[in-house]
């Protein structure tokens, strides 16, 4: 049955929700959690992938994300949560290559079993999740889009994550704490469970 | 000579008409402009859509056909793309290869500021297709239509 990822609506973490670590296959080959990050303040959690339009516009954006907040303690961790059988442009393979052709320097890692997009409540790619560290808990302050113009950067008004990673940074409340997602459904396996 | 020239270049353009863009690039604002005006006036189905949606360019011929058997009662069918604008003539193409002709739209801008004027519960995934019926009232279908029956039988029950 062809699927709108409409049915997840209800579902997914919400700003002030706790979120979850995990323990996912890098694009070197080593596995990457959260929990490895001793020193990061928090992070900024983006549901991505290799093929969709959407996600190539950002790149460099998010690229240019993590270079900004790594060093303050918010590092860019790009998740591929994208069925590869439908989509083999998404596969860990093409990860790879894609990572390194695009220079990337964040972790881009494979939830192959699509966990981690079920657990978050991922819709899109991009998807970003941005997460604070509070004691063992992972606070989500926002959620949604990484800004309000994918096709043109120049034209970006209304920098959505790096506002609220600005505001956690200097202990004041996130302005806005949520946007919608815009980009392409993730792509579930027939198999999933809704 | 010239005056003549221009009279034969100009009656040659009625005979050839300029195959103008099918797509115009649009705000909200002015997308809300065009089925405001025919609210009341007719059924609107309007269908959002992109040449990267592969859901979507399935159901299009559907809504082709639909277009066909609503021809003489009072229904509009808008088609709203949401490519990027560079892609417009991938859009164009898209719509010209699967026999659709008229005007047709592409919306710009951050689908923060109008996805929730369309409908709070969307989460901008299309294929979405929504119906205005002539009292005005809003028919949500955030779905892929699987056949033209399916998508016909819905707009039947809301034109009367």
């Amino acid at each position: 049955m062809l699927m709108s990822s409409s049915v997840f609506k209800t579902d997914g973490l919400k700003p002030g929700d706790l979120a979850r670590d995990f323990k996912l296959k890098n694009v070197d080959d080593k596995f990457v959690a959260l929990r490895d990050y001793k020193n990061a303040k928090g992070f900024i959690v983006i549901f991505s992938c290799n093929h969709c339009p959407y996600v190539k516009a950002y790149e460099s954006r998010m690229e240019a994300l993590n270079k900004l907040f790594a060093p303050k303690g918010y590092p860019v961790i790009a998740i591929n949560s994208n069925d590869v059988s439908r989509y083999p442009e998404d596969s860990f393979e093409n990860m790879q290559r894609n990572a390194k052709q695009k220079g990337f320097t964040f972790p881009y890692l494979f939830d192959e079993t699509q966990e981690i997009a079920h657990f978050y409540g991922a819709l899109k790619t991009p998807h970003v999740y941005v997460l604070e560290k509070r004691g063992d808990d992972l606070v989500v302050k926002y959620v949604g889009a990484i800004d309000d113009n994918t096709q043109d950067a120049e034209k970006v008004e209304k920098r959505y994550v790096e506002d609220a990673v600005n505001a956690l940074l200097t202990g004041k409340t996130v302005k806005i704490q949520e946007t919608k997602a815009i980009g392409c459904g993730i792509k579930w396996k027939e198999s999933a469970d809704k | 000579m010239r005056v003549i020239a221009i009279a034969v270049f100009l009656w040659l353009g009625t005979l050839f008409p300029v195959a103008g863009q099918t797509i115009q690039t649009v705000s909200f604002d002015q997308l809300e402009r065009v089925w405001k005006e025919t609210t009341g006036s007719k059924v609107q189905v309007i269908n959002f859509w992109a040449t990267w949606c592969r859901p979507c360019l399935l159901e299009l011929p559907h809504f082709r056909e639909a277009i066909s058997e609503f021809e003489d009662k009072d229904v509009q069918f808008l088609f709203v793309s949401l490519d990027f604008e560079n892609n417009l003539s991938k859009a164009e193409q898209a719509l010209k290869a699967r026999g659709f002709t008229g005007k047709h739209f592409l919306l710009t801008g951050d689908p923060n500021t109008w996805i929730d004027k369309i409908d709070p519960d969307w989460q901008g995934d299309i294929p979405y297709t929504l119906i205005i019926r002539k009292d005005g009232s809003y028919v949500k279908a955030p779905y892929v239509f699987e056949s033209t029956e399916q998508l016909v039988k819905l707009i039947r029950q809301h034109v009367n």
